[in-house]
């Protein structure tokens, strides 16, 4: 499913250099629910983008489902983006002045597809993800769950076998946040996907059955949560961390 | 539909107002365009009317140089040919009227009225020349009169009315009386000259025809139509014609017949086909529909500023949007098609609201002023598809860049959305190639010397250079004018810190194209009132009229001796002139242009007219000149073709090339502009530029001129203790000068006129440069309602730190008074700029020099106009953010 090897890249700000990636090695070859941790500043942003086709690493490949990312060119990425694999974000990005079925249309609006076939599937979705009633209301009259939920559907208008997450309930209350990684658990069971969460929230990456731990650009270790709650998430977190 | 498409209709229906700006920019920019379209083709379609009418169904005319008179024996020769239908001649003369109210024939109080008398050949002149009779009926017997409707309107006469020759000696009593002392001594003038008294005539008027007259700028003399007979008796001009026409059997005979007898007339008779008649002004026309163009591609250009300014604000606004479209699959043509299609979308919609309104507004001008417009509503096909198309290549030209910056867009950069500054570099580059720009135009209109290559190059490169020019320069420019003005201007408006510097700065591109979007009103402005006053300045002030002129019809000796001999008068000269063609000036593509050759005798026109030398002396011209085949040219030949004493000119009359020696370069004496002040002469289809000086001999060898259309008059200041009154003395040679004789006017009152005409065309002028703020006024009104929403955040967070309402509206004031302070300095410079140019491309293609620079007070005027119109742009947005609440302002989306 998703496979990084020796995987490097920098950015540059306005004096310097930073190292964000130095060298991550990652598997995750079957579909379930995933977890990114680690300190502000480790590399889950940086990794999240590259496993997304946001962007292409300096050094080292990345394979998400079945696709070479670090070949790609840019328009081979756009479509990669567009039809293999679904994005959400921690500030919604839904526009402004489309309703939510049209939020959840437009990946398929921006490949041309049938008006008819994307009005459907886009009623399954919303109504799978307990929105339809909020289908023809525009974003600023959705509240912040009803908001993620949209922009869940739209990541998965085309099937993808890969969901990515980064920080998705960063702006949501703790009810909202909580029936949404439900929901992403019960997506990675009941559509096969991997789904890969970045958080920094304990609470939340106890839902995923394991949790790969980044610090300073690279892959520092691994907790599988079996057994273990919020609280015991962050304990085992915390040894992890003290440990090094 | 098309992705980007959906997309775009999405984003401008979503934000209606800014929308509504932005459209309405390009509404009114073709609006205009097609208003000014339709107006011209109103007057053109007036223009061809009365030639058409003048032509009439003649297939050909015959008539002699400098409108003279020639012997109606030539009919007969005409008639004789076998190709030949009909021949019709007719008679046109000067005649003066009143209408009679008694019932005993004496004369009623109304003033008499010069006009055009027509005479006619009853029974053959309405086959040819069906008039347009709008009250009354055509003529059918003699004694009866034909009036047109100024005629009727200054007799104040109608239908079964009588109308009286006016003849001098009937009126000497009369004028005698109202001027004192001096008529004592012009009656003593009148009796000494020893014409014998005659009843006047009178006529019945039969009817009332329309006008065909010529619309702003060109009021034509009063006409009547007479039987040719009865003209001949009042005016004694025996078996003369002013011009035959004739309607041939096949009317495709016509250039072949030309070419076969043409030769066959004495000197300055023409046989001309109709075709060659109305040629001349189609190629006005055409030179009007380039400068047509021209002005609908710098309104299109700044319109299109104005859409690449809000649409590039629109992209900046929507950057976290784009990245997202970006994350799930938009590509870079989808993001950038989407600006194009918005652009497309918003030229598209300003064509199809502007282009009728402009329709409407020609049509409301038309009926609001029949008289300036009698040629009614017209549609200029030309005009309204430069509109269409402007519209819609201003949108796309303005939807370029942001097209550009929109498919540029990185997915990961916009959606962190980190406050970034404008770099220094790049403002600076700005600065450097929109310098570069502007010196491009520069170049071309100082560096070359060729005025066609000048010409040409400043309309294909030199304009939109210049313009783009000052666009890129508006933002270094604005950035200098928040450095040293900001603070200070903050302090004036109670915004603390360097709230309102540091505002600006973190913008500069869109409050700097703002500006740009501004100045283009005032540079006109003050383009137009430098180059207007310098002409009034530099040329009309320094034209040197004698005391009087006399102009009329064919003007007979026995005239002319007679107001010379009046007691006021000290001498006179009388001139005759001949549209002629010239390469001295002028376009290539135009073909030649009309010059006017300005005829004399030498001796007594030096003695009167004050001419300056440039080269040549009197002396040593008058001899040559009356060798003849000599000429002294204007001034303006030499600064535009280094004509001198000694060169040979070729002047081109009837398509035939004459050529002369140049034996002196002498300061117009402005006879051309007074021949046209009078309008005596039907050439307000000719549009001449200078004028060559040469005698009456060779007027009369070469083009076979002999008759006299003015007169210059010297005279007294008093006569016998009695002082003259120059308005006396015009009225008084108007009324009693004999024959011929249309109008007279003193040589100040003629320049006081003129300077008139050009000051108030200034001002209507300025009208068009306010207008142009105007239609700028929309844009920069979107921009600032773009770069408020663009920071109700930020508006949000200094209101939610402590900051008053009353702070977020001066702050914005500020900004807005940046912005004016910027476009006034970009203006004024810009305007400097293009009256120099305009200063250049006189003296090439005319060789008229003007100088000077921005009148003070005009200038002041534009730059408040400019403040002001920028801050009532301001002002609806300010209101609306004024309004808001606290919450309302951080709830706002950002980036």
């Amino acid at each position: 499913m998703i496979r990084c090897v020796n995987v490097h890249k920098a950015y540059k700000t306005a004096d310097r250099e930073v190292l964000a990636l130095r060298g991550i090695d990652l598997t995750i070859d079957s579909p379930g629910f995933y977890a990114i941790m680690g300190a502000s500043g480790s590399g889950k942003s940086t990794l999240m983008h590259l496993l997304g086709g946001l962007d292409k690493p300096d050094q080292g490949e990345i394979f998400v489902a079945g696709n070479a990312l670090h070949t790609l060119d840019e328009r081979a990425l756009t479509l990669f983006r567009r039809t293999q694999i679904g994005i959400v974000f921690q500030q919604f990005n839904l526009i402004p002045t489309l309703t939510a079925r049209e939020n959840v249309e437009l990946p398929g609006m921006l490949a041309g597809d049938d008006k008819a076939k994307l009005h459907k599937r886009s009623g399954e979705l919303l109504e799978r993800l307990g929105v339809l009633q909020r289908a023809g209301h525009r974003p600023d009259a959705l509240s912040g769950g009803e908001q993620q939920r949209v922009a869940i559907a739209r990541s998965l208008l085309y099937s993808p076998r890969v969901l990515l997450a980064d920080e998705p309930t960063g702006n949501l209350d703790s009810v909202s946040s909580a029936n949404l990684w439900t929901l992403l658990k019960e997506l990675s069971q009941t559509q096969e996907m991997t789904v890969v969460m970045v958080t920094h929230e304990p609470a939340a990456a106890a839902n995923c059955e394991r949790i790969l731990v980044l610090r300073d650009g690279k892959m520092f270790g691994q907790i599988e949560t079996e057994g273990l709650d919020a609280a015991g998430v962050a304990s085992v977190y915390q040894q992890l961390v003290r440990a090094a | 539909m098309r992705p980007a498409w959906r997309l775009s209709i999405n984003n401008l229906s979503a934000r209606p107002s800014r929308t509504f700006l932005l459209v309405a920019t390009v509404l009114l920019s073709s609006g205009l365009i097609a208003a000014v379209s339709c107006s011209m083709a109103s007057l053109h379609q007036g223009l061809k009317a009365r030639v058409e009418a003048t032509v009439g169904r003649s297939d050909m005319r015959i008539d002699k140089a400098g409108k003279d008179l020639f012997p109606q024996d030539l009919l007969r020769a005409v008639e004789a040919w076998p190709e030949t239908r009909l021949a019709v001649g007719r008679l046109r003369d000067a005649l003066t009227l009143r209408r009679i109210t008694s019932g005993d024939g004496a004369a009623g109080p109304t003033p008499p009225v010069g006009l055009i008398a027509n005479g006619v050949m009853l029974d053959r002149e309405f086959e040819l020349r069906p008039l347009n009779i709008i009250a009354g009926k055509p003529l059918s017997a003699p004694g009866q009169i034909l009036l047109d409707e100024r005629a009727a309107q200054l007799l104040k006469a109608g239908v079964g009315d009588r109308v009286q020759v006016v003849r001098p000696e009937s009126t000497l009593e009369r004028a005698a009386g109202s001027l004192g002392k001096l008529g004592e001594l012009i009656k003593k003038a009148g009796q000494a000259t020893g014409v014998a008294a005659q009843a006047p005539p009178t006529f019945v008027v039969a009817g009332i025809t329309k006008q065909p007259a010529i619309g702003i700028g060109v009021v034509l003399r009063p006409e009547a139509v007479l039987p040719i007979d009865a003209l001949r008796a009042i005016t004694g001009r025996g078996q003369l014609i002013s011009d035959a026409d004739i309607i041939l059997k096949d009317s495709r005979d016509a250039p072949a017949l030309a070419s076969r007898h043409a030769a066959a007339f004495e000197t300055g008779i023409t046989l001309r086909t109709s075709e060659k008649i109305t040629s001349g002004l189609n190629a006005n026309i055409q030179q009007s529909q380039v400068g047509m163009t021209i002005v609908s591609m710098l309104a299109y250009l700044a319109a299109s500023f104005i859409i690449m300014t809000g649409l590039t604000t629109n992209v900046n606004e929507r950057q976290r949007e784009l990245a997202m479209l970006r994350c799930i699959g938009g590509t870079r043509w989808q993001m950038g098609e989407g600006q194009l299609v918005m652009g497309l979308l918003v030229g598209v919609m300003g064509a199809l609201g502007g282009v009728p309104l402009g329709m409407l507004g020609a049509l409301l001008l038309v009926k609001l002023f029949p008289e300036q417009l009698p040629g009614g509503f017209a549609i200029n096909p030309l005009g309204l598809s430069l509109a269409v198309a402007g519209s819609i290549m201003a949108g796309l030209l303005g939807a370029a860049w942001p097209a550009i910056r929109a498919a540029r867009t990185s997915p990961l950069e916009a959606l962190a959305v980190r406050s970034r500054p404008a770099r220094g570099s790049r403002i600076a580059l700005c600065g450097v190639v929109g310098a570069a720009l502007a010196g491009v135009h520069l170049a071309i209109i100082f560096g070359l010397s060729d005025p066609n290559t000048v010409f040409w190059g400043d309309i294909t490169v030199g304009l939109p250079s210049m313009f783009v020019g000052y666009f890129l320069l508006s933002v270094p420019l604005l950035v200098v004018v928040t450095y040293v003005l900001g603070p200070a201007l903050g302090r004036l408006l109670r915004v603390p810190g360097d709230i309102l510097p540091r505002t600006i700065l973190a913008t500069p591109y869109r409050f700097g194209f703002t500006a740009g979007a501004m100045m283009m009103g005032l540079a006109l402005l003050v383009a137009i009132w430098t180059n207007g006053r310098s002409a009034v300045e530099d040329w009309l002030d320094n034209l040197r009229f004698p005391d009087a002129f006399v102009a009329g019809v064919a003007i007979p000796e026995a005239t002319r001796d007679k107001i010379a001999a009046l007691p006021f008068v000290t001498d006179t000269v009388s001139i005759q002139m001949l549209p002629m063609k010239t390469t001295a000036f002028g376009l290539k593509a135009f073909d030649h242009t009309s010059t006017t050759f300005i005829a004399f005798e030498p001796e007594p026109f030096f003695k009167m007219t004050t001419l300056t030398w440039i080269q040549g002396t009197p002396e040593d011209a008058i001899p040559k000149l009356k060798a003849g085949g000599s000429v002294l040219v204007a001034r303006e030949f030499q600064a535009t073709r280094g004509i001198s004493v000694g060169d040979s000119i070729t002047l081109t009359y009837e398509d035939k090339p004459y050529d002369f020696r140049v034996v002196g370069v002498v300061s117009s004496p402005g006879l051309d502009i007074v021949n046209k002040w009078f309008e005596v002469g039907e050439d307000y289809a000719e549009q001449a530029v200078n004028a060559v000086f040469g005698t009456r001999d060779d007027m009369r060898r070469l083009f076979g001129v002999s008759s006299v259309r003015l007169m210059q008059i010297g005279l007294r200041t008093e006569v016998d203790g009695v002082k003259v009154d120059d308005a006396a003395a015009m009225r008084t040679i108007k009324e009693i000068g004999g024959a011929g004789i249309i109008d007279a006017g003193s040589g100040r009152q003629i320049l006081d006129e003129i300077r008139g005409y050009l000051t108030g065309s200034l001002y209507v002028f300025s009208l068009i440069a306010i207008g142009a703020m105007l239609v700028a006024c929309f844009g920069v009104a979107n921009l600032i309602v773009a770069g408020i929403q663009a920071r109700q955040f930020e508006f949000g967070v200094l209101r939610a730190v402590g900051a008053q309402r009353g702070l977020l509206a001066r702050l914005v004031i500020g900004e807005a008074l940046i912005i004016a302070l910027s476009a006034c300095i970009l203006g004024v410079a810009m305007g400097v700029h293009g009256a120099k140019a305009g200063q250049r491309l006189n003296e090439l293609l005319i060789g008229i020099k003007l100088t000077g620079w921005p009148p003070l007070w005009p200038t002041v005027f534009g730059c408040v106009a400019v403040i002001f119109i920028t801050l009532a742009a301001a002002a609806p947005a300010i209101i609306g953010l004024n309004r808001k609440r606290v919450r309302e302002l951080l709830g706002a989306v950002r980036g």
